[in-house]
């Protein structure tokens, strides 16, 4: 198997590396009391765990001098000990500050971004989203930001934290023996850069397993939903050596990243170590020559035991910010797209829907298609009307349909409403007239009744009722225990196509449109149910327009006017009985459906 | 709106039960466990004992240090010290070989456990019948095989590294005590509030965390449904209320992030404290013995070092407890899945059937999907060499059923199905699937190319997948798309339409070249030209081969040799177009009647 990963969208980074993490940075500035707080607790941290050695190491010398001189006053160790718990209490503190505060920055942003995001992905157009996949847009929305809240946390106020400890510490080891400060940085320096560099692998191999791991995702989601598939041509010998071999990649990928992962950890203990012996040895040396005393060799012992965790966090840090740039580009490449489709300044509002024109209309979905998808629609709908269109799958009918709501706008031409071009009409104005029922009923993890009444939640139930009777989907509800405040979607009860269609005829029909448009949505509904529903239409519909897209000549046999289509033109229009009678698509798809009505 | 509250609310409680669902520990499903370690029982037994190395080699250290302050540094030794800097070096080199033996070891022994659970379950699944497959939900055996092997491979992995904590815990013990037992019970008395602190911290961090962690998940629903409800929304004009409703729940997850974060980081000031007060009671207690003589200075120095590995692996096991109880609901229902019995075995003597004829016939079938709710009712009927049938019916009238059992889908209650006169259930099912080709009602799609769509497990060149997919009228649309039959399909062949994954299952049903073909509602979803395209393929595929198709749609079927008409479990008639309608009965009324579907009829 292999299968390739479509970059999810081509990464042609409109800002720089930098700039990403400045951006970051500069969300973070919402939070200045945060940030104060934060950085006291770095500074406290820092200052108040330094002191720890020295005090260590000065204890060891006073009890080491009663041994030699019996002179000292044993009274210091009692406060020492004192300050040893005051310092650590402050550490203790000053670390709480400091992680709380940071976690806190974090999650603001975290939640900032989630905000921003979901905003701007409710405004983009419905070809944004046609090109990319909510799976892409979920990984971006949940990964990505995570990526960069993770950042937040290790890299904004640790890095402080990190970076000062090291200096310092180093600092405080140089100055306590010159000699050993400088054999310390035979650890420091080579640690930090194993961190690192094993870091940067491990994430390499890590992007890897990642996207390994969602191919046996699917390979497993797949073999359980096409089961059916599996048993009937009995595949599962073949699917379970393609489990296995993608399985394989995973393990093997894994067994990698163990690799690198124990040489860099076990490597990391191992260059410790090594300074640790060297610095016992010259040290041991030192005393013995009277250069150095016992409690200040300790002093360094602990020292580098101090250094050893931010040394090794450096790799972390690295990778973090590496992190942070790819998921911050991928992110505010959302963040920074702009919606093409909105409320022009100066716009116009209508109270109603008088008339609806097609001039000419062209469109196509890909810019870089040569042909259009649909062409040259003229089309003339006032109230009380109803026009039907039917055509071969593919043939433009649910792209005009599309068009009518401004879900996508037109290339070529002009749609008018009650004379005026559609740009110029408010866009929420325009829509709230409008009510397309869609080919694919989406419906929301809710109650029925929010499902009905998604454009206007605070309503009566009776209004509800009343589309749903209209719907022909009350009886059934009612017919529910808890009738209409049963939960569908993913954690209520399953609906059959036909059920989940009359659901999305009645939400729109509850938004009392101007127009209503039923883009192939009577296809899951028996015909019996079709008519039904049709036949109550007549009256809600009076003095409103109606367009019909099916592929069912039934559905619209009875329209004022049926348009035709085949690869976006209109090939033919007039009433079924005209159009039954002539040679052509019309006909035959009449008798296809109708095998009985043989036209003679 | 309280019904969304509520309703949201019992997302987050669905979550949080999930998550917090642990069971103690099970002897049971330890032992089971244990099978899967034993392949790996030698790499297995390394690993242990690299951890015992290690932490030798660790706990090695401080008694090292002391003995150079004390024997060699104090006693102006130089010739001992420089021997011990060569041992100091040695354990450094033991730390490093065990430090990475025991990593590697034990991950790589981890990994291979998750591989083997899980290709045991997936083989598993391949076998179990359509009857548990019809029952399951997806969702929940992908998170079997994917999340719960995940934690049981930690609680391996946590397990073998507990060994290490203990070992740690126990060692230090021995050497302090062994250095100077006042200092040592000194120490000994603070740890017990280390670890009450831990037990009475953890729960609550933990439960912060779940909380945070499930309303998180509950962002995450939102933001999923809202995209993918994007449509609707504009077309409802909804944008602002649902922005509000997301934002709600954005604040809620953040108010409980900054709670547990409470928790997390409320920790430190009195794990410093506890830690702070051990050192100044070795500073204290050490100074007075060694000022004293009783206790020398390294001794002092190796407590100080000592204290700090001590408070780590009590950290570390308080952990692995919640690793474990979390392996063991994960154990309980990895081993759930795994004893699901296999209900359709083949039988002990089976052979391997060669479909010559394809002459299918039922005896008195009976059958039923649940106990008691008959779904065929002696059922008699006769399919000949090379025939071409009919089954037609309302829904529920068991046609779709009848096509199961020809494959030994499902088992049947009473009764014989033969195929070339040999009882089904006489045969092994891989011959059976062999001689079968089955076109169903939801066309399936692989990730993958087309090419590889069509050919599934068969082998089979380019030449032949090109031209059964000619045959069933495929290919034009094929060569329309980028890459033609290299153009790789989305998940679920989002990026084609229904009616032409639809014929892409046909050519890979076409493909398997069987002497049985069956249609089971395969064109029910699809528009009317596509269907006639099908219809017109079906004429050539059928030549020589005896052929099902199940449909609700007459249009369909009604040229077939032969149409059995069913309902409610029971032929009604049985007969071809013309015998049908002089029938005047089911069939006739639907035909005149001009309805195109059975399901027309209420």
């Amino acid at each position: 198997m292999n299968i390739k990963f479509k970059s999810p969208l081509h990464l042609n980074s409109h800002i720089g590396e930098l700039t990403v993490l400045i951006r970051i940075f500069k969300m973070c500035f919402k939070f200045k009391k945060l940030i104060i707080l934060g950085f006291i607790g770095v500074g406290g941290l820092v200052g108040s765990q330094l002191w720890i050695p020295y005090l260590l190491g000065t204890s060891v010398d006073r009890a080491y001098e009663k041994i030699s001189s019996n002179s000292s006053d044993l009274n210091i160790l009692w406060i020492l000990a004192f300050f040893i718990i005051f310092v650590s209490i402050l550490r203790g503190i000053f670390a709480f500050l400091l992680q709380y505060n940071g976690e806190k920055i974090a999650n603001g942003i975290s939640a900032d971004l989630r905000n921003l995001f979901h905003q701007k992905l409710q405004s983009q157009t419905y070809k944004y989203h046609d090109r990319i996949h909510t799976g892409n847009l979920m990984s971006r929305g949940i990964l990505d930001i995570e990526g960069v809240k993770m950042f937040v946390t290790t890299g904004l106020l640790r890095t402080f934290e990190i970076m000062t400890l090291i200096i310092f510490g180093s600092y405080l080891l140089l100055r306590t023996d010159l000699q050993i400060g400088l054999i310390a940085f035979g650890f420091i320096i080579p640690v930090a850069m194993i961190a690192t560099i094993s870091r940067l692998r491990l994430r390499k191999i890590w992007n890897r397993i990642q996207k390994e791991f969602s191919i046996l995702n699917t390979n497993l989601q797949e073999n359980l939903i096409g089961v059916k598939v599996v048993r009937a041509f009995g595949g599962e010998e073949y699917e379970i050596k393609k489990f296995r071999s993608s399985h394989k990649e995973v393990t093997n990928d894994t067994m990698n990243s163990v690799k690198v992962d124990s040489t860099g950890t076990s490597l990391v203990g191992f260059f410790f170590l090594l300074v640790w012996a060297f610095i016992i040895w010259v040290g041991g040396h030192k005393i013995i020559d009277g250069q150095l005393t016992i409690g200040e060799l300790t002093q360094c012992l602990v020292y580098l035991g101090m250094l050893q965790r931010p040394v090794r966090i450096v790799g972390l840090m690295v990778n973090s910010y590496a992190r942070a740039i790819t998921c911050g580009l991928r992110l505010f490449e959302i963040l920074d797209s702009k919606p093409r489709i909105k409320t022009i300044k100066n716009s116009n509002s209508i109270e109603k829907i008088e008339s609806l024109k097609f001039n000419n209309v062209g469109f196509k979905y890909y810019s870089k298609s040569k042909k259009n998808d649909v062409n040259n629609i003229n089309l003339d709908l006032s109230p009380g009307k109803i026009i039907g269109i039917i055509g071969p799958p593919g043939s433009g009918k649910s792209t005009i349909a599309n068009l009518i709501p401004r879900f996508y706008d037109v290339l070529d031409g002009q749609i008018l409403i009650n004379e005026t071009p559609l740009k110029t009409l408010n866009l929420n104005n325009l829509r709230s007239r409008i009510g397309l029922v869609s080919q694919y009923t989406f419906l929301f993890n809710s109650t029925i009744r929010e499902n009905i009444a998604y454009s206007r939640p605070d309503c009566d139930l009776k209004e509800v009722i009343e589309v749903s009777k209209i719907a022909d989907i009350h009886e059934f509800i009612d017919s529910l225990p808890e009738k209409y405040e049963t939960m569908v979607g993913e954690f209520g009860v399953s609906l059959s196509g036909g059920q989940k269609q009359r659901i999305a005829i009645a939400r729109n029909l509850f938004k009392n449109p101007d127009i209503l448009i039923f883009d192939d949505s009577f296809s899951a509904l028996d015909t019996g149910t079709d008519k039904k529903i049709r036949e109550k239409l007549v009256s809600v519909q009076k003095n409103k327009s109606t367009i019909i897209v099916s592929q069912r000549v039934s559905t619209i046999s009875h329209s004022d006017e049926i348009l035709v289509l085949d690869q976006g033109n209109i090939i033919d229009r007039g009433k079924h009985n005209d159009l039954v009678n002539k040679e052509g698509i019309y006909k035959t798809i009449f008798e296809l459906q109708n095998p009985k009505m043989q036209v003679k | 709106m309280a019904t969304s509250v509520n309703k949201n609310r019992k997302v987050v409680n669905a979550i949080q039960e999930d998550l917090e669902q642990l069971s103690s520990y099970d002897g049971d499903v330890a032992k089971r466990f244990f099978g899967f370690i034993r392949p790996y029982k030698k790499k297995a037994y390394l690993g242990v004992l690299s951890v015992i190395t290690f932490t030798i080699a660790v706990l090695a250290i401080p008694l090292l240090v002391k003995f150079t302050i004390d024997n060699a540094i104090s006693e102006n030794n130089e010739s001992l010290l420089n021997n011990l800097f060569i041992i100091l070096i040695g354990f450094a080199l033991m730390h490093f070989i065990s430090n990475y033996v025991q990593q590697r070891v034990i991950r790589e022994i981890g990994e291979h456990i998750l591989f083997d659970i899980r290709s045991k379950m997936f083989v598993h699944l391949q076998k179990l019948s359509m009857s548990v497959a019809d029952r399951s939900k997806y969702g929940s055996i992908m998170s079997r095989v994917l999340g719960d092997v995940g934690a049981l491979q930690e609680l391996f992995q946590a397990g073998v590294f507990a060994i290490g904590d203990m070992l740690t815990l126990i060692i230090i013990t021995i050497i302090i005590f062994s250095l100077n037992w006042s200092m040592a019970l000194g120490i000994l008395m603070i740890m017990p509030v280390f670890l009450a602190l831990r037990i009475f911290w953890l729960p609550k961090a933990r439960k912060a965390f779940l909380k945070a962690r499930a309303s998180s998940s509950v962002v995450n629903g939102v933001l999923n449904e809202h995209v993918n409800g994007v449509r609707v929304t504009q077309n409802m004009i909804r944008e602002d209320i649902n922005q509000k409703r997301f934002e709600g729940e954005v604040n809620t997850n953040f108010n409980d992030t900054n709670s547990a974060a409470k928790y997390g980081a409320g920790i430190h000031p009195p794990v410093e404290l506890l830690v702070g007060a051990t050192m100044s009671l070795i500073v204290v207690m050490g100074g007075y013995l060694v000022s004293g003589g009783s206790v020398e200075i390294g001794v002092m120095i190796a407590f100080l070092l000592y204290v700090q590995r001590f408070f780590d692996p009590i950290r570390a096991l308080t952990m692995h407890y919640s690793t474990l109880q979390r392996a063991m609901a994960s154990g309980h229902r990895i081993f759930e899945l795994l004893d699901i019995e296999i209900d359709i075995k083949d039988a002990e003597n089976a052979k391997d059937i060669n479909v010559k004829k394809g002459k299918i016939e039922f005896k008195n079938v009976d059958f039923e999907y649940n106990f008691n709710e008959p779904v065929l009712k002696k059922l008699n009927f006769i399919i000949n060499e090379n025939e071409t049938v009919g089954l037609v019916g309302p829904t529920g009238s068991g046609k779709t059923s009848i096509a199961s059992l020809i494959h030994r889908f499902y088992e049947i209650k009473r009764g014989n199905i033969l195929i070339d006169d040999e009882d089904i259930q006489k045969v092994t099912q891989s011959s059976l699937s062999d001689n079968i080709s089955m076109v169903l009602q939801d066309p399936i799609i692989f990730s993958g190319t087309v090419e590889e769509n069509i050919k599934y497990k068969a082998t089979a060149t380019r030449e032949e997948v090109i031209e059964a997919s000619k045959i069933v009228g495929s290919h034009e649309f094929v060569m329309t798309l980028p890459n033609g039959y290299d153009t790789i399909l989305e998940e679920s062949g989002a990026n084609i339409s229904v009616g032409q994954r639809q014929l892409l299952s046909f050519a890979r049903a076409l493909l398997l070249n069987t002497k049985i073909f069956i249609l089971d509602e395969a064109t029910s979803y699809i528009d009317s030209y596509t269907e006639r395209q099908i219809q017109n393929a079906l004429d050539r595929v059928l030549e020589n081969r005896t052929g099902i198709i199940i449909a609700h749609r007459l249009s369909t079927i009604k040229n077939a040799d032969k149409i059995i008409v069913l309902n409610k479990g029971e032929i009604v008639e049985i007969g071809n177009h013309e015998k049908l309608l002089s029938n005047k009965n089911l069939y006739w009324k639907l035909w005149s009647n001009n309805e195109s579907s059975f399901d027309d009829l209420n």
